[in-house]
């Protein structure tokens, strides 16, 4: 596997990894509420 | 307000099958299978039953004065535009119909979540099919246009051809390696962390519709306004961001509808990098006719200024209550039109007085930049207090802050 690639794997592994931790399961939208 | 999350398995599990379905299939099946999933993400995830039938009748509606239109028919065109517009208007429940119907008149049956994002979508292509510039057109890639899932509920506002030739694969959303792949799933993880991590932190410090502002010291209420600014870049671009990976994996990428705008050096240039998709088609369709309307007139034949800044208020207006019913997005349209006019003036002012090479030297000067990076961010986080609260508090809020 190439350098980038394998970069970019690592990266969506942090990102999902943060999700996980961190993400609230819903929020509004405020463009969808005027 | 929203009702539906990007994280819902419903939604994800609808995108992981547009992505393989759409991948896998050609031609009329591929076609017929986005139109389904469309109207079912849209029923079941995003609208409801309700709010789906709603928007398949308008997208209907809109059908029917575009095919007419692309038959030539100028009727098409000139009694379509304003029955759209009145429709729509009477369809989203504007404040002002309240002063001029009798209540037995009024309903909120039809008001649904993207209307406004679909409206636009549909008078552009009724414009440019009365303008004979909307090219090749079919009933399913119109339907899958308009009520194209991940676009659907906030944008970003494509312009029909470009999802045209992408879907048709005249263009190509994604280059065809895993890198760019890759990077679009990177892109949806990004804006979920905008949109569901960052923007939370965020929104605990913004103002809020119900806040005391007595309560408030001057400072915390400062803190709030520019809060609110993060918080809504944050939680919009995120969502833009999800949407654009989501539409590059299945093959049709939205539009970009953001460039830092924290760095805009003016209010011109803030709307070159805020929800650009929007900018593009007020320019299209509102500034430029009527800046080119006045230019026309005699009066205003060799007074440019002025028809630029007549232009950009009636441009600025639309998009206030495009955003919004009530008289607070007027406000903030207003205000954005004030922003343009004044930032306009200042700028033709100094070039007639220095002409055009000082006054990009002065410009490029550091201390000039920052300033005009300090002033914008003040500028738009006061107008966005009008995206929170109603005009009068808006107002009251802006005059604690500056009295």
């Amino acid at each position: 596997m190439s350098r980038p690639v394998l970069l970019r794997l690592l990266l969506i592994a942090v990102m999902l990894f943060v999700l996980l931790l961190f993400a609230k399961a819903e929020v509004d939208f405020v463009y969808t509420g005027f | 307000m929203s009702g539906f999350s990007l994280l819902s398995i419903g939604i994800l599990g609808s995108s992981v099958a547009a992505i393989v379905l759409l991948g896998a299939t050609k031609g009329r099946l591929r076609a017929v299978l986005f139109l389904a999933i469309n109207l079912a993400v849209l029923g079941r995830y995003v609208l409801g039953v309700r709010g789906t039938l709603v928007a398949v009748g308008f997208a209907v509606i809109g059908f029917v004065l575009v095919e007419l239109a692309r038959r030539g028919r100028k009727q098409a065109m000139t009694f379509g535009a304003p029955l759209l517009i009145v429709l729509f208007i009477y369809m989203q429940d504007y404040e002002l119909l309240h002063f001029v119907l009798p209540d037995s008149m009024l309903t909120r049956i039809f008001v649904t979540v993207g209307l406004s994002f679909l409206f636009f979508k549909i008078l552009h292509c009724l414009i440019e099919a009365a303008s004979g510039t909307l090219g090749r057109f079919g009933p399913i890639d119109y339907f899958n246009y308009a009520l194209n899932f991940t676009t659907f509920a906030m944008g970003p506002i494509q312009r029909f051809g470009d999802f045209r030739d992408q879907w048709d694969g005249t263009t190509r959303a994604i280059p065809p390696t895993l890198v760019a792949h890759l990077d679009a799933v990177i892109r949806i993880l990004g804006g979920m962390i905008k949109a569901y991590v960052l923007a939370e932190w965020v929104l605990p410090y913004a103002m809020y519709p119900g806040m005391e502002l007595d309560a408030m010291s001057r400072t915390e209420l400062l803190v709030r306004v520019y809060a609110f600014n993060v918080y809504l870049y944050l939680n919009f671009a995120g969502y833009c961001d999800v949407v654009i990976g989501i539409g590059s994996l299945f093959g049709v990428r939205p539009p970009e509808n953001f460039d830092l705008p924290f760095i805009a050096r003016n209010a011109s240039d803030f709307w070159q990098r805020q929800h650009i998709s929007l900018t593009k088609w007020l320019t299209d369709y509102v500034f430029t006719p009527t800046f080119r309307w006045f230019l026309r007139q005699d009066s205003m034949r060799t007074r440019a200024l002025l028809s630029a800044n007549i232009a950009l208020v009636v441009t600025m207006f639309v998009s206030g209550i495009w955003h919004g019913t009530t008289m607070n997005f007027l406000v903030f349209g207003l205000l954005h039109g004030l922003y343009q006019v004044v930032y306009r003036t200042w700028d033709s002012v100094l070039q007639k007085k220095w002409g055009k090479k000082k006054l990009r030297k002065f410009r490029e000067k550091w201390w000039v930049h920052g300033l005009g990076i300090v002033i914008t961010f003040n500028a738009v986080s006061f107008a966005f207090v009008f995206f929170q609260l109603d005009a009068k508090k808006g107002f009251e809020l802006l005059w604690r802050i500056v009295s």
